[in-house]
């Protein structure tokens, strides 16, 4: 509230020191790449506010990169700004190449580059949402993915670069106006064969064999394990340590169950981490998928989670009979589940939907009232405006804790 | 005199949506967007700016409730609490102090919460564990529907008419 909150003499979160961040990687051990780039984050969050990057800049670092990774001419043409989401800067372009590998005849591909700001709601590796974008081609629509710059040996910030896709994240006819396009309405013509997508698209990733993927930056849990789950407990109980403007205990009561109550893997899925309406794209014409979106926090575990996540009532809305409540805007949440069940030929335990409830109210209410606070509070993002805002689902969030966190102390 | 804050913000909503918004480039949809919010956070800081110190008393009050609860429940069960005793002073001084502002008050509640968090750790394992977090739970209902009612004019809330207005939540209780 005040800006002496900001100042490192009362807030060691906002200029943290080498040993703070040591102490945190120690007391919350998680995946290799998930601990890099937290670390990165902490290091570089004394450096100041994020600095606004020209278009021209823009243009500039790409015209380079490619430079580097392209043998044949290219000519890069209508770059323009695009809008959407509350995370990351994204640039439109199309490119007039010969193909990743200088083979084809000179053509024309409409590609996005997508650069993370110094902080966001969200921190994570664009070599990872790299990876698992490149492994799931060919099994579900993703956009192809062309290049990335984790290490910003080029642009200012972390940068992926992948192949526009067609679609809309809903349609038209749905008004909704909230600023993340949560519980968006399909309406009766697109619903069926949006639902039967999703789940389709959703059994391909679920049981997909990990073992023939190329996914290096991830670790692989084991089935029978807790050690997986608890790891991402862990990475979030660590993002809340380095974000939070101040304690919650209600945060701390949720982290200790989740520690105690950790289940077993039963059969390992890629998770994708923010499974939901509004994160991917449909074709307004027949409700086909064009493309799944936003791999960002991406992880390999529990199907149960995206479930969960899918299932919230924050992506759900009523049924034109005014009394049917529609999730993911899709079905009533029993028919959903037995949906999914014959799709993937795996089972719902509602056990692990319990606990999956109670992760990811815990997760939504650490980005939204921690990481969303502190990027905004450092100045640190091209959408501080946006965070703040997402600041305010906060007590929502925190009493669908609070709730789920009564049902199972009963 | 000053100049009236609640009439300063006022004069900038007023300049940016008359002024500012029509200027801005069309073809600039995340300025435009942007704006937009800048105008609604303006709004809500003004209608919320005068609730602001009785808020955070409130949230002070009820954390203190709470340690004090928790504090008891841990003695009982001979978990080791008297690093909470010097903050639950503290804050019943900060309370009690008509000099102190929105700034130290929060400070404080955020020292208070930072000793009921290490609190819940310390009674980890222990007989009163189950008690604690029980009053966590029973104690924050009120915490939350307090904020909640601070932000619904951010047009999260599915059913708006289940929060009690916030002056309400902000009387004594």
């Amino acid at each position: 509230m005040t800006p002496t909150d900001a100042s490192p003499t009362t807030d060691p979160r906002q200029a943290p020191t080498a040993e703070l961040i040591a102490d945190l990687r120690r007391r919350y051990p998680t995946e290799d790449e998930i601990d890099r780039v937290l670390t990165r984050k902490m290091q570089a969050r004394a450096a100041g506010a994020y600095k606004p990057v020209s278009f021209e800049q823009m243009v500039q670092c790409l015209d380079t990169l490619l430079k580097r990774k392209l043998d044949k001419p290219f000519e890069i043409r209508n770059a323009r700004w695009m809008t959407g989401g509350s995370s990351k800067l994204q640039m439109g372009f199309e490119l007039d190449w010969h193909g990743i590998d200088g083979s084809r005849e000179r053509h024309v591909t409409p590609m996005v580059l997508r650069m993370s700001p110094a902080e966001s709601i969200v921190e994570s590796s664009r070599r990872r949402e790299f990876e698992i974008i490149k492994a799931l081609a060919g099994l579900i629509p993703v956009p192809e993915c062309y290049w990335e710059d984790e290490l910003m040996e080029v642009f200012p910030y972390p940068v992926l670069i992948f192949g526009f896709a067609e679609g809309l994240a809903k349609p038209a006819s749905d008004t909704s106006q909230q600023v993340t396009g949560l519980g968006i309405n399909y309406g009766t013509a697109l619903r069926p064969r949006v639902t039967d997508e999703f789940m389709r698209g959703l059994a391909t990733f679920h049981t997909a064999d990990i073992g023939k993927l190329n996914l290096d930056t991830f670790e692989t849990p084991q089935v029978g394990s807790k050690v997986g789950i608890l790891k991402q407990v862990n990475m979030w109980r660590r993002i809340w340590a380095e974000d939070r403007g101040e304690e919650d205990p209600l945060i701390h009561l949720a982290a200790n169950w989740l520690e105690d109550n950790a289940p077993a893997l039963d059969h390992v899925s890629i998770i994708h981490g923010d499974c939901r309406s509004g994160n991917f794209l449909i074709s307004e014409t027949d409700g086909r998928i064009t493309a799944w979106l936003d791999w960002e926090l991406a992880v390999l575990g529990d199907r149960h989670q995206d479930l969960t996540w899918a299932t919230s009532l924050a992506y759900s809305h009523m049924a034109e009979d005014g009394k049917t409540l529609l999730v993911n805007g899709m079905l009533p949440i029993d028919e959903f589940y037995a949906a999914y069940e014959r799709a993937t030929g795996l089972s719902v335990d509602p056990q692990r939907i319990r606990y999956f409830r109670i992760y990811n109210a815990w997760v939504a209410a650490i980005v939204c009232l921690a990481t969303a606070y502190r990027a905004a509070k450092g100045g640190k993002s091209h959408q501080d405006i946006v965070l703040t805002w997402l600041n305010g689902i906060g007590g929502m969030l925190m009493e669908q804790l609070r709730q789920n966190l009564l049902e199972v102390m009963q | 005199m000053i100049p009236e804050i609640d009439t300063q913000l006022a004069a900038v909503i007023k300049s940016l949506a008359d002024n500012i918004l029509p200027a801005v480039d069309s073809s600039n949809p995340m300025a435009a967007e942007q704006l937009q919010l800048c105008l609604a956070t303006l709004g809500l800081v003004k209608a919320h700016l005068p609730d602001l110190h009785r808020y955070l008393r409130r949230d002070l009050e009820t954390h203190l409730a709470l340690a004090r609860n928790m504090t008891q429940l841990a003695d009982s069960a001979g978990v080791a609490t008297t690093f909470v005793l010097p903050v639950i002073d503290a804050s019943m001084q900060t309370l009690a102090d008509p000099e102190m502002g929105a700034t130290e008050i929060e400070q404080q509640a955020r020292r208070l919460k930072e000793a009921i968090v290490e609190l819940i750790a310390a009674a980890r394992g222990s007989t009163a564990e189950k008690e604690i977090a029980a009053s966590i739970v029973k104690a924050e209902e009120i915490v939350i529907l307090r904020s909640r009612a601070w932000s619904i004019g951010m047009g999260f809330e599915p059913d708006p008419t289940q929060i009690p207005p916030l002056n309400q939540l902000l009387s004594k209780e």
